[in-house]
Order: structure tokens, then C-alpha cells, then sequence
């Protein structure tokens, strides 16, 4: 193949054992219910503990966002619905899901006041803490516990929904915060099946691979490391 | 000083990148022979369990460089690709035409193309040279998506299926490697294009890549197998070695 020169490794992150201390045992039966129809149980046990960082890395470098396909030697292959399907049992039909990409903290402050059963103020001193529009996967975790105990449901249904996708098919690398703007989905919990979950975790996917194969390559490396580092 | 302390700070800085974990099942379900992968013992393949593929694998920590992954991805053949991974998945979850919906998904703003016809072997269909993708300015996401079918039985209708797992039409290695692919490769590589390309790199490989040979061995290992054949029985001395020599790829 063509010579690559050199490509930095990427660094990467997962946090797989994490959501597998958070999810319990037997789930009280009206979130079982919401979350059985919402078609994203499975999420609960297939998230995997440790990624090989070194093959990830190496595939990386063959992904071409153009195509949206890895590029072997012996021609193109890609990570197909049908794929996603059956890695994690989500459903491929369904409707897409629109969101403007940011969403201020002031906006995340009252969507959890509205969906997650939280005073506004509660919700604004934990978006202050996070300085952006998410919140603390350790924050949504807490008021499920909180919110099962006094038996809200529906509040802690949704707490546990946006951390389950949030420690899965939409983590980013922020490894411990979950974008608020994926609370709205969890509105009607009746609903949540209608959305198309497998594409939108494919969409994820290529965006990440798109932006890490951008890094992999030395000369986008210093502009790719402007947008996206951190500095220990 | 001012200029060591900068230099300090960029030797520590670590570019993070996060991907879900799935993708690295699905390279330990492509790729049998890349990877350090412990199976579970866990009956994905079983209807009624609701067990999801993800849950067949375990992971022992890697212990290959990066450049090593690398040289063997370079050599991989399209014999080392179990090409149609879930077939034994198919009770669990039935296969649906929408996967070969072709065009653009979207999702909170973002949009990226999904091109099945250019991974038509993941399909089992024979893999010809796929159209241009189609225009991002011109192309209506949610028109399209409510009509997938017309998409996906477009590409359905002008598939054939194959014979042998990684077949390919005789011109599209030819146009993998001479058009789709010194276009495709960033634009910082592109002096590298003049390098020799192996265009027979595939050929000259020492497993069976002749495609006539690959049928053979396979039909051969799948008689063994039904049959309960093994080497050291001499009933079946000159079948083994039939076998030996379709896999030395005389």
C-alpha cells in the first residue's frame, strides 16, 4: 500500500466498566417497560469493558469520511446497519432526529428541570459545574437512584435512558459527561422507539472515525490539536 | 525559558479520541486473524435469547504495535475475511433491505454519507465499481430515507450474487487501485501515488487467492466436515492431500 509516513497513535478512551457498575440487577418494571419499547435494553449488556487501543488505531488511519468506508487492501468495507443491528440489537427503522448540534447550559438547566425532576437551580449549578450544555454521567446516575426511591418513574427512566446511550453509542471523548441535547429524545417515553437508533449510532460513529482519522495524519495533527486536546 | 516550557507542555499533550466499543467487535468479527480476542461462552446465535453479538466477545488487552497492526493489515488477504460474519445471526435478527438504503443519515445536525454499494460483499453480492456518491447538495436526506426502498432495491436488482465469499467483477481491483483509491487518500500523501502500486499484490499472495482454487478448498473442507474426515485416516489419504495442494495454490 502507499507509504503513510508517520501517523500519530491515538488515545483511546472507554468507559465500558463504568456503566456495567451501573446497571442494576432487576430494573423497576413500568422503566423496563419504556425501555424494552425504546429498543436500546440491549445497550445495557454489551458495552465492553477494554479497547485494544493499537488496532483501533491502525483501522482509523484506512477510514475515508468521503465514502464513509475503510480502505483495504483488496477494496472497501464498512460498519452497515445490518452490522449495528445485530452488534447491538438497536432498530433500523425509524425517524432521524433533529437537533441543533450545541445547546447552551442555560437550555440543558431547563430541560432537566422539565424532564429529570430537578429544581432549576439544581439543574443550573450542575450545568455551571460541567461549563457547557451536559451533564455528569455520576449526576444523571444519582437522581435515577433518587428519583427510584421516591418513585418517579418517568424522571428516572429518563435519567437512565440519556446515561445508558450516553455511555455508549453517544459517548464522546469527554469520558464523563453526556451532551444534554440527546435529553429532548427521551420527552415521550412511550415514543422512543420511533427513532431510528441504529443509524443514528452509525452517524456517531463515522463522525468519530471521520475526525480521528483527520488526527491520525501528522500534518492535520497540530490543527487537530488545537480543537481537540488535553493539556495534563 | 519561556520556549522549554512550551516544549514541555507539547511533549505531554495526548490527543484523546473516543469510539465506541463496538467497532472493535466488529473488526474481531471481520478479521478472525487480527486481534487478541477471547471468546464468551454465551449463546448469541440463539433465538429467544435476546443476546446481542457485542456480548460475544472478550478482551485481553492487545499486546501489538501500532506499526505492526499496520504491516498486517497490508497483508491481509481477502481470504482472511470471514465476509458475511453474521449469517448465524439471521434467526436473531432478520436481515432488512433498508441496510442497503444508499445516500445520507442524519442525526442532531450531523449528516454522513452510507454507501453499501461500495461494501457489496458484506452483502453477498458480487462487488462491481459503484457509481459516483450521489450530490450532498442535491440530495433530499428525508425524502429519501421514507423511500429507502427504491435505493436499496435499485442496487438489489443490478447485484448478482456470488459464488465464492470475496468475489469480485475482473475490472474493479483494477479501478480500486488506479482510480477510487490514489483519489482517496489525503491530499498530503498524493507524491506517494506514483509509488509502484500492487495491483496483483492480491495474486501473488501464497494462500489459494486464485478464486477457482479458493472454491475448491472450501467445497473440500465443507466434505470433510459433514463426512467426519481427518488426515490420519487412510481411506481419505488422497483427498487430504487434494486438499493440501488446492491450499498450496498450485
Amino acid at each position: 500500500m502507499q507509504e503513510r509516513g508517520d501517523k500519530k497513535e491515538l488515545r483511546v478512551v472507554s468507559h465500558g466498566k463504568k456503566l456495567e457498575s451501573r446497571v442494576p440487577p432487576q430494573l423497576p418494571p413500568l422503566i423496563q417497560g419504556w425501555l424494552d419499547g425504546s429498543g436500546l435494553s440491549a445497550l445495557q449488556r454489551t458495552s465492553l469493558k477494554m479497547v485494544d487501543a493499537n488496532l483501533l488505531s491502525a483501522f482509523v488511519e484506512r477510514w475515508h469520511p468521503e465514502t464513509s468506508s475503510f480502505h483495504m487492501p483488496f477494496g472497501e468495507m464498512t460498519i452497515t446497519l445490518y452490522d449495528v443491528a445485530c452488534l447491538l440489537h438497536l432498530p433500523i427503522r425509524g425517524d432521524f432526529y433533529d437537533q441543533p448540534l450545541g445547546i447552551t447550559k442555560n437550555r440543558a438547566a431547563s430541560l432537566a428541570h422539565l424532564l429529570l425532576g430537578v429544581t432549576y437551580d439544581e439543574a443550573i449549578a450542575e450545568t455551571r459545574r460541567t461549563r457547557r450544555g451536559c451533564y455528569r454521567q455520576e449526576w444523571l446516575y444519582d437522581l435515577f437512584v433518587r428519583h427510584c426511591k421516591t418513585g418517579m418513574f418517568d424522571y428516572a427512566s429518563r435519567a437512565y435512558m440519556l446515561l445508558l446511550v450516553g455511555c455508549t453509542i453517544f459517548s464522546n471523548k469527554s469520558v464523563t459527561l453526556v451532551d444534554a441535547k440527546y435529553l429532548s429524545l427521551f420527552e415521550d417515553l412511550s415514543n422512543c422507539g420511533r427513532y431510528c437508533w441504529g443509524a443514528a449510532s452509525l452517524v456517531t460513529l463515522y463522525e468519530h472515525l471521520g475526525n480521528g482519522s483527520m488526527m491520525s495524519c501528522k500534518q492535520l495533527g497540530g490543527y487537530a490539536t488545537l480543537l481537540q486536546v488535553f493539556i495534563f | 525559558m519561556q520556549l522549554l516550557i512550551l516544549i514541555l507542555i507539547f511533549k505531554f499533550i495526548i490527543i484523546f479520541n473516543y469510539f465506541p466499543n463496538y467497532v472493535q467487535c466488529w473488526i474481531y468479527e471481520y478479521f478472525p486473524t487480527l486481534g487478541n480476542r477471547v471468546e464468551n461462552r454465551v449463546a448469541c446465535d440463539e433465538p429467544g435469547m435476546g443476546v446481542a453479538r457485542a456480548m460475544r466477545w472478550k478482551y485481553p488487552r492487545g499486546n501489538l504495535k501500532v506499526d505492526q497492526i499496520r504491516r498486517m493489515i497490508d497483508d491481509l488477504t481477502p481470504n482472511d475475511v470471514i465476509w458475511r460474519p453474521f449469517d448465524s445471526h439471521r434467526q436473531v435478527i432478520p436481515f432488512d433491505d433498508i441496510c442497503l438504503y444508499s445516500g445520507y443519515l442524519r442525526w442532531c445536525g450531523n449528516v454522513v454519507p452510507y454507501l453499501p454499494e461500495r461494501c457489496l460483499r458484506q452483502f453477498g453480492y458480487i462487488q462491481c465499481i459503484p457509481r459516483p456518491p450521489p450530490n450532498f447538495n442535491t440530495f433530499n436526506v428525508d425524502i429519501e430515507w421514507n423511500d429507502c426502498h427504491s435505493s436499496a432495491n435499485q442496487i438489489i436488482r443490478d447485484a448478482h450474487l456470488t459464488s465464492y465469499p470475496f468475489e469480485v467483477t475482473d475490472t474493479y481491483m483494477e479501478w480500486y487501485y488506479k482510480v477510487s483509491h490514489p483519489r482517496l487518500i489525503r491530499p498530503t500523501e498524493v507524491q506517494h501515488v506514483l509509488v509502484d502500486v500492487p495491483t496483483h499484490r492480491v495474486l501473488s499472495d501464497e494462500r489459494p487467492s486464485n478464486s477457482r482454487l479458493a472454491v475448491i478448498v472450501k467445497e473440500l473442507e465443507g466434505c470433510a466436515r459433514d463426512w467426519g474426515a481427518v488426515p490420519e485416516d487412510p481411506v481419505f489419504k488422497r483427498f487430504f492431500r487434494a486438499l493440501d495442494y488446492a491450499r498450496g495454490g498450485l
